[in-house]
C-alpha cells in the first residue's frame, strides 16, 4: 500500500495540512495462511522448506498469516521465534488470525497484526462490531451492470463498454464499432465491427442474432468479414476464443 | 407549432433538392404556409429547381450577417402565394452558418410558416449540421445503392447524437425514409438494392419510393418542381409521400416492376 509520495510530503514535516486528507487507501491482497496446528506434526519446518523449494520465486519474501485455530497458549517469545524461523525461509510473517485474546495480546506484542478469521466470521461465532456489520448490510457489493443500448448503432458511431459487457438490442450498422472489456451481445443484425475483451480478457465472447459483421475480435484475435465462413453468415452465432483461434458457432 | 423538416442524405446527387422542392410545393398545395431554405451555401441550386433564380436579391448568409431582413430575402413563389424560398449564397462558404444564428433565423421563420423545409448540402460538415441541427423531422433521401445507404446511416447517427433535440434530451428527431431513383426492373435483375433491403439496413419508417424518371431532369431544367408535372410517376409518388407525411394512409406504389404491354415490349418502349 504505497502512499502517494506527493501527498505524504504534506505530513512529513509533522504539521499535517488541514486541506489534504490523510493519504489512506483501502486495498485487498491474497495472502498465504499457515495453519499453526500443523506444527504439531514432526519436522514441520523441514517439510515447509521442501514445499518452498518447489516454487522458490512464488514464496520469496511472501507475506504470511498464522492461523491460530486449534492451538492454545503461546507467549510473545514464541511468536518472536516463529517470526525468526519463517524469516530464515524468506517468508514475512505479518499477522495472525483466529485464536483467543491472550494469543492476540502476545502476537501484537511482537508487532503482528490481528486479522479477522474468515472461517469464524462466516459462522458468526465471533463477535462482530455491530457498527461494522450495519455498514455491510447497507452496501452489498454491487454487480457491474452491462452497458445497455436500445437504439440503432449507426455508421460512424463507436460505443465502448468500459470494464463491463455491452448489450445492444437494435441493429448495428456497417461502419459502426462496438468495444467492450467484457462480452458483446447484439439482439439484432450485427453489420459493423465488434471487439470484445479489448483489455485482454480471453474469456469474453460475442453473441449476435444475425451475423454480417465487418470484423470480429476477442482479446485482439480478430477476423475480418472475408475470413468469416459463408456457413455462419446471416446466422445467430456465438464467437469465442479457443487458444489463438476465433471459433464461430451457430446457436439457432 | 411550426415544424422544421430537414431533407438530408449524407451523399450528394441523390435527390435532396428535387425532394425539398417537391415537398415544399406539396405542403403548400395542401394549404400549409411553407418556406423552403437552401443550406447549400456556395453551391446553391434550390432556386434553379424552384425556377426563381433570376429573382434572388438577398440570401441566407445576408440574413445571418444582418445585411438584409428575412422579409427582404424571402422570395414569394409565383405559383403559390403561401410558398416562399430562401436562397443560399453562391459566393460565401458554409462557415457562415453558425448554429446560434441559424437558430435565430429559423425561430423567425416559425412565426410566419407552418412548415420549414431545410434543403441540406451533402456531407456531414458544418452546412449539413446546420441544416439538420434544429430539425423536428428528418427525411432521409436514399438511392438504392450501398454507398448511399451507408451515408444515410451515418446521417441518422448524427441526427440521434448531435441534433438540438438529442443534445437537449428531448424527443428524438422523427425519421422518414425516402427512396429515390428507384427502378424496380433493375432491382429484379439484382442490379439495385430493393426497398426492403434499404429499409432493413436503416431500420426507419418508409415514407415513399420515387421511381427513376426522365421527368425529374426535365423538371429541374425548366425550373418547375417535378411534383407539378402532373401525371408523371415521380409527381404521383411525391404527392403520395407528402400525404403520408401529413398522416394519411396511402399504399406504396412504384415498388414493383410494371408489366410492360405486348406492344411496348415489341417496340422496345419502357412501361
Amino acid at each position: 500500500m504505497a502512499a502517494d509520495p506527493q501527498k505524504s510530503a504534506d505530513t512529513s514535516e509533522g504539521k499535517p495540512s488541514r486541506l489534504t486528507p490523510m493519504p489512506l487507501r483501502g486495498a485487498s491482497y491474497t495472502m498465504m495462511v499457515l495453519r499453526l496446528a500443523e506444527l504439531a506434526q514432526p519436522d514441520f519446518f523441514g517439510r515447509l522448506q521442501v514445499k518452498i523449494a518447489q516454487a522458490p520465486s512464488f514464496f520469496e519474501g511472501a507475506p504470511m498469516l498464522l492461523d491460530l485455530d486449534g492451538t492454545a497458549g503461546g507467549s510473545a517469545e514464541d511468536f518472536e521465534e516463529l517470526k525468526r524461523r519463517l524469516r530464515e525461509l524468506r517468508l514475512a510473517l505479518v499477522g495472525v488470525q483466529g485464536g483467543d485474546e491472550r494469543q492476540h495480546e502476545a502476537a501484537m506484542g511482537v508487532g503482528l497484526a490481528i486479522f479477522p478469521s474468515w472461517r469464524a466470521s462466516n459462522k458468526t461465532t465471533r463477535a462482530v462490531d455491530p457498527a461494522n456489520q450495519r455498514v455491510r448490510q447497507e452496501a452489498p457489493p454491487e454487480p457491474r451492470k452491462p452497458l445497455l443500448i436500445d437504439r440503432p448503432v449507426r455508421s460512424g458511431m463507436q460505443i465502448y463498454a468500459e470494464g463491463t459487457d455491452l448489450v445492444v438490442t437494435a441493429p448495428v450498422s456497417a461502419g459502426a464499432e462496438l468495444l467492450a472489456d467484457g462480452s458483446i451481445h447484439v439482439y439484432a443484425p450485427l453489420r459493423g465491427r465488434a471487439l470484445a475483451g479489448v483489455s485482454g480478457d480471453t474469456s469474453a465472447r460475442i453473441f449476435c442474432r444475425r451475423l454480417a459483421a465487418e470484423l470480429l475480435s476477442i482479446a485482439g484475435h480478430h477476423r475480418v468479414s472475408e475470413e468469416i465462413a459463408e456457413a455462419v453468415q446471416g446466422r445467430s452465432v456465438q464467437v469465442r476464443l479457443q487458444g489463438d483461434n476465433l471459433r464461430i458457432e451457430t446457436i439457432d | 407549432m411550426a415544424k422544421i423538416i430537414v431533407m438530408t442524405s449524407g451523399k450528394g446527387g441523390v435527390g435532396k433538392t428535387t425532394s425539398s422542392a417537391a415537398f415544399a410545393v406539396g405542403l403548400a398545395a395542401r394549404g400549409h404556409r411553407t418556406a423552403v431554405v437552401d443550406f447549400d451555401v456556395g453551391l446553391r441550386n434550390l432556386d434553379i429547381v424552384m425556377g426563381c433564380e433570376r429573382r434572388v436579391v438577398y440570401d441566407i448568409v445576408n440574413v445571418i450577417n444582418g445585411e438584409a431582413t428575412l422579409r427582404q430575402a424571402l422570395i414569394r413563389d409565383k405559383r403559390m402565394e403561401n410558398l416562399s424560398i430562401l436562397a443560399a449564397s453562391q459566393t460565401k462558404d458554409k462557415e457562415a452558418l453558425e448554429l446560434d444564428a441559424v437558430g435565430k433565423l429559423l425561430d423567425e421563420l416559425r412565426k410566419d410558416f407552418d412548415y420549414i423545409v431545410c434543403d441540406s448540402p451533402a456531407g456531414i460538415e458544418k452546412g449539413a449540421l446546420a441544416a439538420l441541427y434544429y430539425a423536428d423531422e428528418a427525411i432521409i433521401v436514399t438511392n438504392p445503392e450501398v454507398s448511399s445507404v451507408r451515408d444515410s446511416d451515418r446521417i441518422l447517427g448524427i441526427l440521434s447524437s448531435k441534433s438540438h433535440r438529442a443534445e437537449k434530451g428531448e424527443d428524438p428527431v422523427k425519421e422518414h425514409l425516402l427512396v429515390t431513383r428507384y427502378d424496380p426492373a433493375r432491382v429484379e435483375q439484382g442490379e439495385m438494392l430493393s426497398v426492403e433491403d434499404v429499409q432493413e439496413i436503416l431500420a426507419i419508417k418508409l415514407l415513399g419510393v420515387i421511381p427513376e424518371s426522365q421527368a425529374v431532369l426535365r423538371a429541374s431544367n425548366i425550373g418547375q418542381p417535378v411534383i407539378l408535372d402532373q401525371g408523371t410517376t415521380p409527381a404521383q409518388a411525391y404527392e403520395d409521400a407528402v400525404g403520408r407525411f401529413l398522416g394519411e394512409t396511402i399504399e406504396q406504389r412504384f415498388v414493383k416492376a410494371a408489366r410492360r404491354s405486348f406492344f411496348a415490349r415489341l417496340m422496345g418502349r419502357p412501361a
